[in-house]
């Protein structure tokens, strides 16, 4: 099975606090994968660096075979628009634009002829998240859930191999946060995309083919 | 979607930061562009009193108050211009046109009345003069018996219609037609115009004038000079210099001078009062550019974190910044331009300095007013409007673009971490 993250040797400090020490491990592509830990063990860290949203102090993170150190950061752009989708506890839409437009984000820049086929896209993905009736509502005008919802069709737009969720549930009550999950796996396998969830729930845990237990910024179990 | 629909949809639903910003552009445009056009059209109405004597140079010499203020007189203090140095000043680098003449008083203790004897030539000469006749016939001074213009004013006052006969120094001169000097702009106001010959020749037979200076039929004690602007300052010193400490050269820089208060006024203070209001509006505009993109600061975090480049966000910024800028812009012009057009014009008493007034103020029995009303129409001045406004627009743009920078790091996790 080929792996769809390769992490080797990572550790980020701040100032002189330690946050990651000497992570190594793998995810393999096309399944489900939790990072678990309590609150201040350094997991939404390690997705930081996943993303390349920040650069760690040293070590080495590869995304489908691309090693974000070396790149750019035009390149780094590039890898996180085409390989990689991003769900965010906190949705993080643009409150401007109506849910449509925030899923097309990723995509304003294509040309027109790309621009027609990601439409159609996105309002399939609007679609499978059963949204198909909220496609010109804005953030503020739509609950948690359908902002979280809103977001995860956002992360798929550019059919990435990895999908990072940083506890995609932490904002939603229970009844919200378990549909929003079971629709990232069913899209995400339905896509081919590997998942990884950044969670303090050992519920949302247990339903991943590969847990990485996260404490004090070491990797205290990994479980296959 | 694209970028322009993302941009549209920002400018309407932030409309409250788009409103200040509009306004911020507006203000910087309106103030920069009206206080110019009054600055401006301040400075035009100063400039009046020589425009309206048709030349840019005016030399006259400052000579002795006759014995008797009876008759045909110079006006105090003016003196006869030496010939010979007329001819010299005609032939300084420089000097594109001169007008001789002869301006005289005739006084009497019942009135008073001002006469110029113009040249045949120049626009300050008779071809100025005929251009704004009223009534009657143009001044030919080939036709015998000599006639007269009069101003339409002073014949109004004195009841003169055409034909009528006008007595200078016991000689009838037939009134040929009226002239409205005040709006000629060409030509220096007196009640009576005569051709040049029969002014010198009035003036020649003059006793209380030959008593104080040996005037002949062909001097003058007045001359304009249409000069090369480049020169104005030259030839200015040249004459002074020829013409010793008695010289009285009028021009834009002696009226200046002698204005210093007022032009102080209208142009240096309004230009700092310009520049000052002009400043803080540029930093209001700079600060709510940036105050504006700093709010947006985790919106930008997920652009990038979406795969947009700083590149391209910093772009996208601008873009947005500078169809709001060059719309306040427009906006800040229409103001100004609507501004302009209420005020209309620039109103300014000034009293005119002796030289350039054609009345014996000195005299406690006249009762002319030198006081003079300066009017000059304000107008939009086309390259301030144009430099305000892209100096606006690239104000605002840069604050954009260093805002953006600033904002947009290379890695954005933490604005995206906050909650």
């Amino acid at each position: 099975m080929s792996n769809a993250v390769q992490v080797t040797n990572l550790s980020k400090q701040f100032n002189t606090v330690s946050v990651l020490r000497d992570l190594s491990f793998t995810i393999p592509a096309g399944k489900m994968s939790a990072i678990v830990g309590r609150s201040g063990s350094g997991k939404s860290t390690l997705l930081s660096l996943l993303s390349g949203l920040d650069s760690p102090s040293s070590g080495t993170v590869s995304i489908d075979g691309v090693e974000l150190s070396g790149l750019s950061e035009s390149e780094l752009a590039k890898v996180r628009r085409e390989r990689i989708g991003i769900v965010f506890q906190g949705f993080h839409l643009i409150p401007s634009l109506d849910a449509l437009a925030n899923v097309l984000l990723p995509v304003a820049f294509e040309d027109k002829t790309m621009q027609a086929e990601q439409l159609d896209l996105a309002k399939r993905l609007l679609d499978e998240v059963e949204l198909g009736h909220r496609l010109n509502h804005r953030p503020a005008q739509l609950s948690g859930g359908e902002q979280q919802r809103v977001a995860i069709a956002r992360s798929l737009i550019q059919r990435p191999q990895v999908l990072l969720a940083d506890e995609p549930t932490g904002n939603l009550d229970e009844s919200t946060g378990k549909t929003v999950l079971s629709l990232l796996r069913k899209i995400s396998r339905e896509y081919g995309t590997t998942l990884v969830v950044v969670t303090h729930d050992a519920q949302i845990a247990q339903q991943a083919e590969k847990r990485l237990q996260l404490s004090n910024g070491e990797i205290s179990d990994e479980t296959n | 979607m694209s970028r322009f629909h993302y941009l549209k949809q920002e400018l309407i639903y932030r409309l409250g930061r788009s409103a200040v910003t509009l306004v911020s552009i507006s203000l910087v445009v309106f103030m920069a562009v009206t206080l110019t056009a009054i600055s401006r059209a301040s400075s035009d109405a100063l400039r009046l009193p020589l425009e309206n004597v048709g030349a840019d140079i005016v030399v006259q010499l400052s000579g002795d108050i006759p014995k008797k203020l009876e008759g045909l007189v110079f006006p105090h203090p003016t003196a006869q211009l030496p010939a010979n140095t007329v001819e010299k000043i005609r032939k300084l680098p420089g000097v594109i046109r001169s007008t001789g003449a002869v301006f005289l008083w005739d006084l009497s203790p019942n009135k008073f009345q001002s006469l110029l004897g113009v040249d045949s030539k120049g626009t300050s000469g008779i071809p100025g003069l005929n251009s704004q006749l009223i009534s009657g016939n143009p001044l030919d001074p080939d036709i015998l018996p000599v006639e007269a213009l009069v101003d339409g004013d002073f014949a109004a006052k004195n009841k003169l219609n055409v034909g009528d006969k006008i007595e200078l120094q016991g000689q009838n001169y037939r009134i040929s037609g009226t002239v409205d000097t005040p709006k000629s702009g060409n030509i220096m106001r007196a009640d009576i115009y005569l051709p040049l010959a029969e002014a010198q020749l009035l003036a020649s037979k003059s006793p209380w004038i030959i008593d104080l200076y040996p005037f002949t039929q062909s001097d003058v004690n007045l001359l304009f000079l249409e000069v090369d602007q480049r020169n104005l300052v030259s030839v200015t010193s040249a004459v002074e210099k020829m013409l010793g400490e008695k010289a009285i050269v009028s021009s834009e820089i002696s009226i200046q001078e002698e204005l210093e208060d007022l032009m102080f006024i209208s142009d240096q203070m309004s230009v700092i009062f310009t520049a000052v209001i002009a400043l803080l509006a540029l930093a209001l505009l700079a600060r709510s550019t940036a105050t504006a993109i700093g709010e947006r600061r985790k919106d930008l975090a997920v652009l990038q974190a979406v795969g947009w480049t700083r590149p391209l966000i910093i772009s996208q910024l601008s873009l947005e910044t500078t169809i709001l800028s060059g719309v306040g812009g427009l906006l800040g012009l229409l103001l100004a331009w609507l501004g302009i057009t209420l005020i209309g014009d620039v109103e300014l008493a000034m009293e005119l300095s002796w030289e350039i007034s054609p009345s014996p103020h000195f005299l406690p029995e006249t009762d002319f007013d030198r006081t003079r009303m300066l009017v000059a129409p304000i107008q939009m001045p086309l390259l301030t409007s144009a430099l305000a406004w892209i100096l606006a627009v690239l104000t605002a743009v840069s604050s954009a673009v260093l805002a953006g920078f600033k904002m947009v790091r290379p890695h954005p996790w933490r604005w995206l971490a906050e909650e």
